[in-house]
């Protein structure tokens, strides 16, 4: 045996076997009795702000979106904020699931699952926002390209209707992806639980898994073809996002560097969030074996790669402003940084550009405390980036007569925390209802632990390739 | 089966049964008893009585069953397609009527000492939108705002209903029959207890009615008082003249023009017209400026006719009264006394002099109705020695009733002091609110017992009088009115009283035992013009909207050889002048949604009064826009809002009255601070005050928050010699911009289109920002009243808005040296009170202040941002370059709004329609909340005034300027049907026809001979925002000033 830890076994730590992790991650569901008061807390924190979402939502119905903040020059404010910020929360999740997984990064195991689901909350959370931010929400559905006796297509140069495509897309792979990794441990959900309703629910839900090697071998093609298919969309979705920004000819919008400044920023976003629920549910429920503080290295290091990226993308905003001789531009980035949203501008670079520089520093990547604090501050600064692109760019534009302020109302928050409330909410089901750690592939990665030490105690001078090669 | 009726009973069983029975009991029917079982089946059948389906034969169930179903098909179309209340059909179509056609009437407007002939629009028998009368001298097809807003007064539903008896519900005939009571009992002393108190009684039916009861009752007075009415005007031309005259300026071919606080273009009796011909002269073809005449303005407070002067100068009301002595002095007129002020530069005294004097009978001086009389008087005295041939006098238009004439202070101190008044009758207006407070009004008011107003709208003076009669509205009744000028209209109705009403005419002819209709009354007192034709003449007369014939000749007054003027006021450097409000008046417009939610042309404010102070007072006193300031005049305070309006003399403070009336409709509650405490009737527009700053503050409800152009080429405005020097007034990256490089292929390319193209042309030296054109537009387009709040949170919905911007010129070396400002660098004044990172940084000169007004509209681009964006296809483009919006197609997203560089888009952020504060009554209670219930037939009474040609906009739908389409399709009907091309100026938007100076030109681009063509074809012609490569179809005509290059350097 090797005296330093392979990689592998920095992921898996605790000398686990098969039964101990099948007990470790499956108990979370089948033995309600792990689920303590933090868990009621958090949870009922989510179900009372959901009823906070339900309120703001049915009073907007009943009035009108006059009840936002929303005016005339700034037609979009929280609404569309708060739509790009929660889909760009998502984007950890499919980046972790599918790219990594084509990657073959076994990093992935332990968190990709809540990621997954993360992404889907947080993808219902940021399309609750384009359909009620209508004036006509009964009527939205003209969006989307229906057969209907007047022959009408929706207007496909407009980049809400790439928006629609884009973000049903999203959500329907995304949930596909994740259904099918959930099934080999519905499987093993339904040969552990005691009582028959509960076998034949999981049951269902495994859709009649029974670990057949052609199951598998299907499996893997499966999983694989739409690990393919998401790839894509962790880049597609985000670039089409921005479209909505960068296709018009408002200042401040109308960017080119705006697709990939995006995915990055959404990359950033998502994993803060990841971290932002990982901690917390680590030491609920034990699981510092399988989610390791390797774990969190990696994705500390993620999020200050991307977090340059954008800061990058910030940098160059200004520089083309003046670089282009354009006086809207210009006056543009002073407004921002003169302006009276200035703050926002300021607290944006503290939060996405300063503080995300400690993560340089490996002390602080293995501090989880610190780790999580500055994940809320990468949250709060890419919602501020949001709030510095739309209602800052919109309230002063071309012609000074027409410029305003915006000012959010109690509504405006409310419907914001309400959609906060509503993705714990979910995230607290999940952790209690669903295996919330993939259980198989976390076996599989013991498998792979095991097979380095055989190869190691047995064939120490093979090849070198072969250490990290399982067959 | 057989029910039981049919079966026979034995009535034996019956007898037996009942023999058999204890006690009592009780039976319905025979069957009952009887218990047959044809009774027991009945009673279980649920549906008894019916036939049974089998019982019908085939040729009834086919009879029932094809009655059945048509009728269930009328049912369908009832609820569909009939009304559910019973409807008649004309039977005989009345004459020239056509579902759907609009009729147009002919009447005039009274307003304020004058009245404007319009023609009204009717749809099947709704009046529906005012247009100017071209026939009418005061209107020549153009409105004002007020004349556009009238309308809405007639279908408010706050307005008085019926009669009223100390708030009880009354009819007409009690009132009547009192009101005979008290004049039986009055004639005993000849009516030495009666007063009438009216507004200036301008019609001659009235008068002559009045005149009638004083023959009866000769010791009866009358009382005229109006608000901000001509005093001064007529005692300035008692000290000229020796007699009161009315005045009138034909401004056409004037070439120097000094305003003496007039505000002649705007807020004058005659405006409209004066700014027609005085802009007339202003118009500019090609590079020939020299032909453009000038303006000095010397005034107390900015108003538009400063905003187009070529030189301005702001002074106190002693300021101005020097600067007229001085003048005069110049022209060798005996003015006694010339004091010196600090505010006039002796330079513009001598210059404007000169320049006067050059321009000899072209050149002329106005001085404005808040201007002292000596003002006046001297203006009179210039306008003689230039033998000025654009003045014209007239006999007074305001009616001199002799010894019963009085005055509101004889009134109340007759009914105080010696209480020999116990009746009084008040026509109209609203003297309780808008009288000077220290009249004390209620108290003759509640000395007297029998009083009675007639009013449209319960006001604070109604609140005070026994006896409230609702009255007409002008567009309800007979009556007729002459104009400042002589002229004479018929105010014919266009629609019966939607209320229990009678008009002032009536109720004076019932008073006089005479009950005869108005129309009768008002033939009576033009049967004798009209003479043997009279009916023809009549008709006629109603045609045109101008009584002919009876039209007052000019008189030639000579000016008295000395002018007793009276000593020059001097001293205190805190003035408050009062002036009604620009939209609301003395307040008579308070519940008038249109008017309120106006923008005020010189502030943005809308809903609102504010203390307009200077700039530098503002920073003297340490407030910003909204704080509260406390105004003290001799004792009294009022505490309000300050507004902080570049250009205002740092000596003055503006308060608009008109607001803070107590009783008013759901519209005008809580708007305002009612000023008239602080107003004596010694002093009733000016006096000395003290202003310091209180706590508290207002958040001010302005339309337009920032109103520096940043240094960015938005509005293009020159000097002549500037234009002349450059006539493209092109900036640097304006070739680049014309040049139009585009990715695109250009739209004729795409879609050739070899039919009209829709296009606009606004010129700025003609624009004067009088916002007659949003009101047109608002009429037209049955476009929303938001409220306030609304409004503060920038959602007001006006398609077209007038940009105000300002810029300096005429700065001294020393200001330049300094670096206060440099050469038509813009202002940063910013406005926008919830911003405290932007200051203030320049000390205002205010005389070197230039505003520039810019309507903006929909510019019907061609490539258009907002079409691309929108998701559903809900604004497209029409074959004639229209940008149109699909209300039905509208999703709402915003996005379109968003990417408007211009930023002309209006959204429905909640259902304006139905919300508006008429429909509305609130009533408080709890405190802090306001509970607004629907207000009983508010929402019917207010549908009738739409247009029908425009669709009505809901909740969460974007809309903006059409271009008027309704119009052109209407336009293009008529020409279809008469198979001819449309012809150039057909097409007439709201926002053209209402403007007073011309400025909008509208029409086919595609067309080189169009008038619209050929002024895009002119130098000045302008794109906003060109660089951005829309390809606007409204464009601009650079606006000119003409200054005096000697009084440039000063």
């Amino acid at each position: 045996m090797s005296a330093l830890p392979t990689e592998n076994e920095l992921l898996l730590t605790g000398g686990h076997d098969y039964k101990s992790i099948d007990e470790l991650l499956g108990n979370i569901v089948l033995d309600q009795s792990q689920h303590k008061k933090s868990w009621l807390t958090v949870f009922g924190i989510g179900f009372l702000v959901v009823h906070a979402l339900l309120l703001a939502v049915g009073w907007l119905l009943y009035q009108g979106i006059g009840i936002w903040g929303n005016n005339q020059p700034v037609g979009w404010g929280f609404d569309i904020i708060n739509f790009v910020w929660w889909i760009g929360i998502g984007h950890a999740g499919t980046l972790i699931s599918a790219v990594l997984l084509l990657l073959r990064q076994q990093w992935r195991n332990s968190i990709n699952r809540f990621a997954e689901a993360m992404t889907l909350f947080a993808v219902m959370c940021a399309g609750m926002y384009p359909l009620l931010h209508t004036g006509r929400p009964w009527v939205a559905y003209w969006l989307f390209p229906y057969p209907n006796y007047l022959a009408m297509w929706p207007q496909f140069r407009s980049p809400l209707i790439w928006d629609v495509f884009a973000v049903t897309t999203y959500i329907t792979i995304s949930a596909l992806f994740w259904f099918i990794g959930l099934i080999p441990d519905f499987a093993t959900m339904r040969d552990r639980s005691q009582p028959m309703w509960l076998k034949k629910t999981w049951g269902l839900l495994a859709m009649g898994w029974r670990g057949s090697v052609k199951h598998w071998h299907r499996y893997e093609a499966g999983y694989l073809i739409l690990a393919g298919l998401s790839t894509p969309l962790v880049l597609s979705v985000h670039s089409i996002v921005s479209l909505d920004f960068a296709v018009s000819i408002v200042p401040g919008w109308n960017v080119t560097i705006f697709p990939p400044y995006f995915v990055a920023g959404a990359v950033f976003a998502g994993f803060a969030m990841v971290i932002t629920f990982a901690v917390p549910i680590r030491s609920w429920y034990k699981l510092h074996d399988v989610i390791t503080m390797k774990h969190f290295d990696w994705m500390a290091k993620i999020m200050l790669a991307t977090g340059l990226i954008v800061f990058y993308g910030y940098i160059l905003e200004v520089f083309y402003a003046y670089y282009s001789g354009n006086w809207a531009e210009i006056y543009l980035v002073k407004n921002r940084m003169t302006g009276p949203y200035a703050w926002a501008f300021w607290s944006l670079w503290l939060c996405n550009g300063a503080i995300p520089q400690f993560l340089w520093i490996p002390k602080v990547r293995q501090n989880l405390t610190v780790l999580w604090i500055i994940s809320q501050f990468v949250s709060v600064g890419m919602w501020l980036e949001r709030f510095v692109i739309i209602p800052m760019s919109l309230h002063r534009d071309y012609v000074p007569s027409s410029w305003g302020m915006y000012y959010p109302t109690m509504w405006d928050w409310m419907m914001f925390i309400g959609t906060m409330g509503f993705f714990t909410f979910m995230m607290m089901l999940f952790v209690r209802f669903m295996p919330l750690i993939n259980i198989f592939e976390v076996k599989d990665l013991l498998l792979r632990i095991n097979h380095e030490k055989h190869h190691a105690e047995h064939h120490e001078p093979a090849l070198v390739g072969a250490k990290k090669e399982s067959h | 089966m057989k029910t039981p009726t049919q079966t026979e009973i034995n009535l034996d069983a019956v007898r037996a049964k009942l023999s058999s029975t204890n006690g009592p009991e009780y039976w319905r029917s025979l069957e009952e008893v009887a218990d047959t079982p044809e009774f027991k089946a009945w009673v279980d059948d649920e549906f008894p009585n019916r036939r049974s389906i089998a019982d019908i034969d085939r040729r009834n169930f086919l009879k029932l069953m094809g009655a059945s179903m048509l009728l269930a098909g009328i049912g369908g179309c009832r609820s569909m397609y009939l009304p559910s209340e019973k409807a008649v059909p004309y039977v005989k179509m009345p004459e020239n009527m056509l579902p759907g056609k609009p009729q147009y009437y002919a009447t005039a407007f009274p307003l304020m000492g004058t009245a404007m002939g319009v023609l009204v629009q009717s749809y099947d028998g709704r009046p529906i939108k005012i247009e100017g009368n071209p026939s009418h001298p005061a209107s020549r097809g153009a409105t004002d705002y007020f004349a556009q807003a009238s309308i809405l007064d007639l279908y408010d539903p706050d307005r008085m209903k019926g009669v009223q008896n100390m708030g009880d519900e009354s009819t007409w005939d009690i009132l009547i029959s009192k009101t005979r009571e008290a004049l039986e009992l009055a004639k005993k002393d000849g009516g030495a207890g009666i007063r009438f108190v009216t507004g200036e009684v301008h019609s001659p039916t009235e008068i002559r009615l009045l005149k009638q009861f004083f023959a009866k009752y000769p010791q009866a007075k009358i009382a005229q008082y109006q608000c901000g009415g001509g005093d001064n005007v007529r005692e300035g031309s008692q000290i000229a003249f020796g007699k009161a005259v009315s005045t009138v300026y034909d401004l056409s071919g004037a070439k120097v023009v000094l305003s003496l606080d007039a505000d002649f273009l705007h807020s004058m009796p005659n405006s409209v017209a004066m700014a027609r011909d005085f802009m007339a002269g202003r118009k500019v073809s090609g590079v020939n400026a020299d032909t453009m005449s000038r303006l000095y303005t010397v005034e107390c407070t900015p108003s538009p006719t400063g905003a187009m002067a070529d030189h301005r100068l702001a002074v106190s009301p002693n300021g101005l009264d020097a600067f007229a002595r001085g003048v005069a002095q110049v022209f060798g007129i005996e003015v006694m006394d010339v004091p010196q002020s600090k505010s006039v530069p002796s330079a513009w005294v001598q210059e404007v002099a000169a320049d006067l004097q050059a321009a000899g009978a072209d050149a002329v001086v106005i001085a404005g109705p808040y201007a002292p009389a000596s003002v006046h008087a001297l203006a009179h005295a210039i306008n003689a020695k230039l033998a000025s041939t654009k003045v014209k006098h007239f006999e007074s238009g305001v009616a001199d009733f002799g010894p019963n004439a009085t005055t509101l202070q004889a009134v109340v101190a007759d009914a105080t002091k010696s209480g020999t008044v116990n009746s009084i009758i008040v026509l109209g207006g609203d003297p309780a609110f808008n009288a000077p407070s220290d009249l004390e009004l209620e108290k003759a008011f509640n000395r007297a017992t029998f009083t009675v107003h007639i009013t449209t709208q319960s006001n604070d003076t109604s609140a005070f009088c026994k006896w409230v009669g609702s009255s007409t509205h002008y567009l309800e009744h007979w009556a007729d009115v002459t104009s400042l000028d002589g002229t004479t209209s018929i105010i014919q109705p266009l629609i019966a009283p939607l209320h229990d009403s009678k008009s002032p005419i009536e109720f004076l002819s019932l008073m006089l035992n005479n009950p005869i209709g108005g129309y009768d009354v008002v033939r009576e007192t033009w049967k004798p013009l009209g003479g043997a034709g009279f009916d023809d003449a009549w008709s006629n007369w109603l045609n045109e909207g101008v009584v002919k014939g009876a039209s007052a000749a000019p008189i030639a007054p000579t000016v008295n050889a000395s002018l007793t003027l009276g000593p020059a006021q001097t001293g205190g450097d805190c003035t408050v002048i009062f002036r009604n409000d620009p939209t609301v008046l003395d307040g008579r417009f308070a519940n008038n949604g249109w008017l309120q939610e106006l923008p005020k042309v010189m502030t943005t404010l809308t809903w609102d009064n504010a203390a307009l102070i200077s700039a530098n007072r503002a920073t003297e006193l340490g407030v910003k826009d909204g704080d509260h300031v406390k105004i003290t005049v001799s004792g009294k305070s009022v505490t309000m809002p300050a507004l902080i309006l570049v250009g205002q003399s740092d000596e003055v403070v503006t308060l608009h009255m008109g607001y803070g009336r107590k009783a008013v409709g759901s519209v005008g509650k809580d708007a305002g601070t009612n000023v008239n405490a602080l107003r004596t009737s010694e002093h009733p527009y000016s006096a000395k005050a003290t202003v310091e700053k209180d706590s508290g503050r207002t958040q001010l409800a302005l339309t337009q928050t920032h109103h520096s152009m940043e240094g960015r080429d938005i509005l293009k405005a020159a000097t002549v010699a500037e234009f002349k020097k450059n006539p493209g007034l092109k900036v640097e990256g304006d070739e680049l911009a014309e040049k139009g490089l585009s990715m695109w292929p250009s739209n004729d390319q795409e879609f050739p289109w070899d039919g009209a193209k829709w296009g606009m042309t606004i010129d700025l030296s003609l624009c004067m920002g009088c916002h007659a054109c949003v009101a047109a537009c608002q009429s037209e387009n049955n476009i929303p009243v938001v409220g306030k709040e609304q409004v503060i949170k920038g959602r007001e919905m006006h398609w077209i808005r007038i940009d105000r911007y300002y810029r300096v010129h005429g700065h001294t070396e020393e200001e330049e040296k300094k670096g206060v400002m440099s050469k038509n660098s813009e202002i940063t004044n910013s406005r926008d009170i919830t911003d405290p990172s932007e200051s203030r940084t320049d000390i205002l000169n205010p005389n070197t202040i230039e505003t520039v007004f810019s309507p903006v509209a929909c510019m019907h681009c061609e490539k258009a941002p907002c079409e691309p964006v929108c998701p559903v296809a809900a604004t497209v483009h029409s074959h004639e370059g229209l940008n149109q919006m699909v209300y039905n197609r509208c999703v709402g997203t915003r996005y379109c709004s968003n990417n408007c560089p211009y930023k002309v888009r209006r959204f429905n952020f909640l259902n304006y329609t139905d919300n508006e504060l008429q429909f509305m009554e609130q009533t408080r209670s709890i405190p802090h909340s306001v509970i607004s219930t629907e207000k009983p037939g508010g929402i019917g009474l207010l549908k009738l005034m739409n247009n029908p040609n425009v669709t009505v906009r809901g909740r969460g739908v974007m809309e903006k300027c059409t271009y008027c389409v309704q119009r052109i399709n209407q336009v293009r009907i008529e020409a279809k049907k008469e198979n001819r091309p449309i012809r150039d100026g057909e097409v007439v938007t709201a926002c053209q026809q209402a403007c007073p100076t011309q400025a909008i030109t509208f029409g086919n681009i595609a067309d080189a001979n169009s008038a619209v063509a050929k002024l895009k074809k002119e130098p000045r012609s302008y794109l906003m925002l060109p660089e951005l490569n829309t390809q606007n179809r409204t464009s601009y005509l650079a606006r000119l000033r003409n200054p005096n290059t000697k009084l440039e350097a000063v």
